[in-house]
């Protein structure tokens, strides 16, 4: 994965992208027990037009030029799909904002915090997060001061007892 | 040696289990990236032997190097 990082490292470092983090069941595997996903979902600002639409064209010209294909919404980065999002609400935001500084193999990434994942989960609240976030839960634990504050600013707190309780 | 009387109980079971998902939570991520590439072959091999469609597993270096 480091030389997936190395790219889009690299797209960030010549202003294709803005800040980037790493969000999703990937950012998951940073703290958690490994469970099977495919997408390496990369959270980042790109140059959006006056009416709110997002050029990708040349985020995608960059990658097609140096021999990246795009499959669907994705596109294939040494070996590995990955799908270039914004983000999309205000807790996302503050989770790129605050993401961590982290390696792989020695090249540097930024991931989302384990505690804004859990949260986003609360707030997307898919089966599928609900799920996720109770199986995460049983191998590693949430700094519980952290979480409790960002779900209480997103009043996400009611959501959260729900799912774990 | 026989395990033919080894006896447990499912609360010890489950502690053990517990246990494990602890441990494997907090190995290296490279480690880490290493046993969701096993899950996704493992994944595709079940899929594909049952008929059902399937992604391909990254095709990545490995992430342990040595």
């Amino acid at each position: 994965m480091d030389e997936t990082l190395a790219v889009i490292n690299t797209l960030e470092a010549e202003g294709v992208i803005g800040k980037y983090a790493i969000g999703g069941a990937v950012a998951l595997l940073f703290y958690a027990e490994p469970t099977t996903t495919y997408y390496l979902d990369i959270f980042c600002y790109r140059p959006q037009t006056q009416s709110g639409l997002i050029n990708i064209g040349p985020l995608y010209d960059y990658l097609s030029q140096r021999g990246y294909k795009s499959e669907g919404e994705h596109i294939s980065i040494e070996g590995i799909p990955v799908q270039f999002l914004p983000p999309p609400t205000e807790l996302v935001k503050e989770s790129l904002e605050n993401a961590a500084d982290k390696q792989v193999n020695g090249v540097p990434t930024r991931v989302f915090d384990y505690e804004y994942l859990l949260a986003i989960m609360v707030e997307t609240g898919r089966p599928k997060d609900r799920s996720r976030i109770t199986d995460v839960l049983e191998s590693a634990k949430p700094d519980p001061n952290k979480l409790d504050e960002i779900l209480k600013r997103y009043g996400l707190l009611d959501r959260w007892s729900k799912i774990v309780t | 040696m026989s395990y033919s009387e080894k006896f447990t109980t499912s609360e010890e079971l489950f502690r053990q289990k517990a246990d494990a998902r602890r441990e494997s939570a907090a190995r290296t991520v490279e480690e880490k990236i290493e046993t969701l590439v096993k899950l996704q072959k493992l994944t595709k091999d079940v899929a594909r032997a049952a008929g059902r469609s399937y992604k391909e597993p990254w095709n990545i270096k490995p992430a342990i190097r040595t």
